[in-house]
């Protein structure tokens, strides 16, 4: 019998050999891994060979829903990109909400499993079971906003994933674009995506989502509901100014990434807030599907039009690059997510440039071209070069091919790798570890690289969500940390939004997963499953050569002091953090999980 | 711990009160918080005294106390209006909801002003408002920010000796909500026979633990007519207890800045013979330290 919350397919697309087959979802991969990033976890730890090149017709893409998808639970619309990342080499998971999750539920498929690489640019086309794989010459070099618009003449009805040119030229960082602004951002998807001449897939169909317990589920749901919409952050902060509320929080804690994590406070913060967001560009709020707190923001500068700037973004592309004019980082936003890529990843890049251009590390012929594609200098501060950057990187030429391929290999390039903000490769989001202790500790253990979603303790550090807790201790925050890693994988797996968890708690989630599923679940047990997809999770790097050396922070963060704001002198101390997050995770002194562990969580 | 571990989400949900006093508070508003009420299991509706023509009706046929706060937030009114009013909400109730007594509760404001050169005149208001109520539960606000410690033990032994069932901190509305080290003041004050409630700005359980540990640590003190938590964020109070519960040792480790839940660094909004106390105590405070190198 397939388990509620499943349909019990899995669909395979071979686009070398231009060939699709429907496999049945085996009832224990959903039931130990949850569905989402579990299941795409499981599914590429199995079939993936160790050491395959990313961007080889051998790496597998896998889309992934959760149970949760088409249920009608509330901020139940995520779906999850799994694939081996072509800027970390790492395990990359990466998630997008808005109407594409549902809509490929509705399709009859728990997964796609996408493999080989076509010979000619194509898409594929999903309607209930039926499954094509169609020409995409027409749309090869088409933005993320012209090939949903060209996709949905043929089926207006349809919801669109596809790739920008970030994608198909090559950019470490492309993103997978649905409803054209909406991004599975991190790591580097729609690269992955783009070497497999794959440009969108195009998903529509029927299938509801069987409810095992659907009076237990409305109960569920309802008090879910009840309660996002009485936390104080859900309820009314992101509700009211989107995720660009934390702007101002962050800054005044001191600890909002300036100049390329060289400061934490940003003095022009209010001009690139919020606040003056609403004030001065939003149009309307938008929301994914089944989602009640709407922090998506539809914006119009001057010129143009588009969705965003969000907190990371403003944090990246704005305070990280110096720039205060929030026109410009709206309209850096909109080259993101019309060419394709990771606003996150950009932005840091650009700033790790800005430093090294600054610092004089840049040689000669490098400064020459820069000057002659930028019109100018590349300093901090440079807001029509950060523009200039986005759109160079968008179309991976020029400097633009120096940037498209991340911040690390870029200060490798000119040696001093120090100058990257990333971990594992991945850039660091906008919160600077100096100033969150648990965040620093999040960031060095994250299976991805620097993520901010993996372990969210912005919530007690900053928004007393669930509660206030000492942000400069380290005391207790590797317990927290493995808490959050491993409720937060299970969120990802359900499908739900990460925005809950400022809401919920976990047996929240485990009545909505059992009511769905018809299996009893316990907080406890859901905290073991996230325990099993995270543990997978890193059992999938070691075997790619990772080691404890990469859970490390850049040395800046143990280095420097911050020289002003509410963080002022500041420096984190990650190694006591790290035994201690070892010890409680059951794994050895250089990071691996001891047998017993992998035992105990059906891993071996 | 032994607190963490013995207060289940039912447990603390018998101990709040839950609470709307705003000027726009409508209809559907007290309908949903009745809902709450009947559907979680908290104790009392706290509300304003013009819903005493609502509350009684819905609340028909529940355990779930009605309470009334009297003459707020300022406390200003004359005696004679404060237990006219008591007298009035306590009518009115017991017509509306013919369930005879025990199922109204007045959150009576002292007049602050008075007290601090009167108590005679706090005593008397306090013992007007005790009669008015005909036996029903009274709980005087002593508003703690605008108090020396000094005066807010007097406050409390005051609101006793007048024969009130409760005392409580705050209006929520006034310079100091709901802090430890005042509610534990409170607590050593009335001794373990008082009803103590704690309220403003208590929106999640790790401040309902603290509060709890202050005013409550006796188990028999957790009992609804010991202790109380006013909230106006029940369900998030619920929804954050899982979490505690889970890993309360973390929790605890990874701790709070104290000055964050000290009365003496929330100084703005006292009048300047309070806060100069207040700030004096702050400047010889032990962690006045780590404040300062922290500067958060």
């Amino acid at each position: 019998m397939v388990r509620g919350g499943f349909h019990g397919k899995i669909l395979r697309v071979d686009l070398g050999q231009e060939r699709v087959s429907i496999e049945t979802l085996e009832d224990s991969l959903a039931r130990d891994y949850v569905g989402g990033r579990g299941l795409g976890s499981a599914i590429l730890w199995d079939e993936l060979p160790p050491q395959t090149d990313p961007l080889s017709p051998g790496n597998k893409l896998i889309l992934a829903t959760g149970p949760l998808n088409g249920t009608g639970a509330a901020l139940s619309s995520r779906y999850e990109i799994v694939t081996k990342s072509p800027l970390t080499n790492a395990i990359l998971s990466t998630n997008s909400g808005g109407r594409f999750p549902i809509a490929l539920k509705r399709t009859g498929f728990d997964a796609l499993v996408i493999e080989g690489a076509a010979p000619n640019p194509s898409y594929l086309w999903i309607e209930d079971q039926k499954v094509e794989l169609r020409d995409a010459s027409p749309l090869w070099g088409l933005n993320s906003h012209q090939t949903t618009d060209r996709l949905l003449e043929e089926t207006p009805k349809a919801a669109v994933a596809c790739i920008g040119p970030a994608g198909e030229k090559g950019v470490l960082f492309a993103s997978v674009m649905n409803e054209k602004d909406r991004a599975a951002g991190r790591g580097g998807a729609g690269c992955v995506m783009g070497a497999k001449r794959l440009k969108a897939i195009v998903v529509q169909g029927s299938h509801k989502t069987p409810i095992a317990d659907p009076e237990g589920f409305q109960e569920a749901r309802k008090n879910t509901l009840a309660i996002l919409n009485e936390a104080p952050v859900t309820k009314n902060a992101l509700k009211e100014y989107g995720t660009a509320v934390l702007i101002n929080i962050i800054n005044e804690y001191g600890a909002l990434p300036t100049r390329n994590f060289q400061e934490g406070y940003f003095p022009d913060a209010d001009s690139v807030s919020g606040e003056t967001l609403k004030e001065l560009l939003y149009e309307r709020s938008v929301a994914c599907a089944t989602c009640s707190v709407a922090c998506g923001r539809a914006t119009k500068t001057t010129n143009r039009s588009g969705e965003g700037p969000e907190y990371e973004t403003i944090g990246a592309l704005g305070p990280m690059c110096e720039v205060k004019d929030l026109e410009v980082i709206a309209e850096a936003n909109y080259n993101c997510n019309e060419l394709g890529f990771d606003t996150i990843s950009a932005g840091n890049t650009i700033a790790c440039a800005m430093e090294l251009w600054e610092r004089g590390y840049l040689d000669k012929a490098t400064q020459e071209m820069i000057r002659d594609e930028l019109g100018g200098d590349l300093r901090f501060g440079n807001g029509e070069a950060v523009l200039k950057c986005t759109e160079l990187i968008g179309r991976n030429e020029g400097f633009g091919k120096y940037l498209a391929q991340g911040s690390f290999r870029l200060a490798s390039r000119f040696g001093h790798p120090e100058l990257s903000m990333s971990v594992k490769g991945l850039e660091l989001p906008a919160y600077d570890p100096r100033g969150f202790r648990a965040m620093g500790l999040a960031y060095a253990t994250s299976n991805r690289g620097g993520c901010h979603l993996r372990a969210y303790l912005i919530g007690p550090e900053a928004l007393a969500a669930p509660y206030a807790v000492d942000r400069f201790t380290s005391d207790g925050k590797a317990a927290l940390v493995k808490l959050y890693q491993d409720l937060s994988a299970v969120i990802d797996s359900m499908g739900l939004c990460i925005f809950t968890i400022f809401a919920l708690n976990p047996e929240h989630y485990a009545s909505l997963l059992s009511t769905v599923t018809g299996e009893p679940l316990e907080a406890k047990d859901l905290l073991r499953m996230g325990e099993r997809i995270w543990n997978l999770e890193r059992l999938f790097n070691l075997r790619e050569g990772f080691t404890k050396k990469d859970d490390r922070l850049p040395p800046r963060f143990s280095q420097e002091t911050l020289p002003r704001g509410h963080s002022k002198n500041q420096v984190v101390d990650l190694e006591p953090m790290l035994e201690e997050y070892y010890r409680l995770r059951g794994w050895d002194e250089e990071g691996v999980p001891r047998e017993e562990k992998l035992k105990e969580l059906g891993l071996k | 711990m032994e607190i963490i571990e013995e207060l289940t989400p039912e447990k603390v949900a018998g101990l709040i009160d839950v609470t709307d006093l705003k000027a726009d508070t409508q209809e559907p508003k007290i309908r949903k918080m009745v809902n709450w009420a009947r559907d979680y299991g908290f104790y009392a509706i706290c509300v304003n005294p013009v819903e005493v023509d609502l509350l009684p009706r819905l609340l028909k046929g529940s355990p779930v106390k009605e309470s009334y706060v009297l003459d707020f937030p300022l406390g200003k009114s004359s005696i004679q209006s404060k237990s006219r009013q008591a007298a009035e909400i306590v009518e009115t109730s017991r017509d509306l909801r013919g369930e005879g007594p025990g199922n109204v509760e007045l959150d009576m404001v002292i007049n602050v002003g008075r007290f601090k050169r009167d108590r005679n005149y706090t005593r008397e208001e306090i013992e007007a408002v005790v009669q008015a109520a005909q036996g029903e539960l009274v709980k005087v606000i002593i508003r703690s920010g605008e108090l020396t410690e000094e005066e807010l033990v007097e406050a409390c032994q005051l609101a006793k000796e007048a024969g009130a069932h409760f005392v409580k901190n705050s209006t929520g509305m006034d310079p100091l909500g709901a802090t430890p080290e005042h509610i534990w003041l409170m607590r050593e004050a009335v001794g373990p026979d008082m009803g103590l409630k704690a309220a403003g700005g208590i929106r999640e359980a790790m401040t309902v633990v603290r509060l709890i540990y202050a005013g409550a640590r006796e188990p028999q003190l957790r009992d609804p007519l010991r202790f109380r938590i006013g909230t106006s964020s029940p369900l998030n109070i619920l929804a954050t207890m899982n979490w505690i519960r889970l890993n309360p040792r973390a929790w605890a480790e990874a701790k709070i800045i104290p000055c964050t839940i000290c009365p003496h660094g929330q100084t703005a909004k006292q009048r300047r013979e309070v806060r100069e106390i207040y700030m004096k105590k702050c400047r010889l405070c032990p962690y006045r330290r780590y404040r300062k190198d922290k500067d958060f």
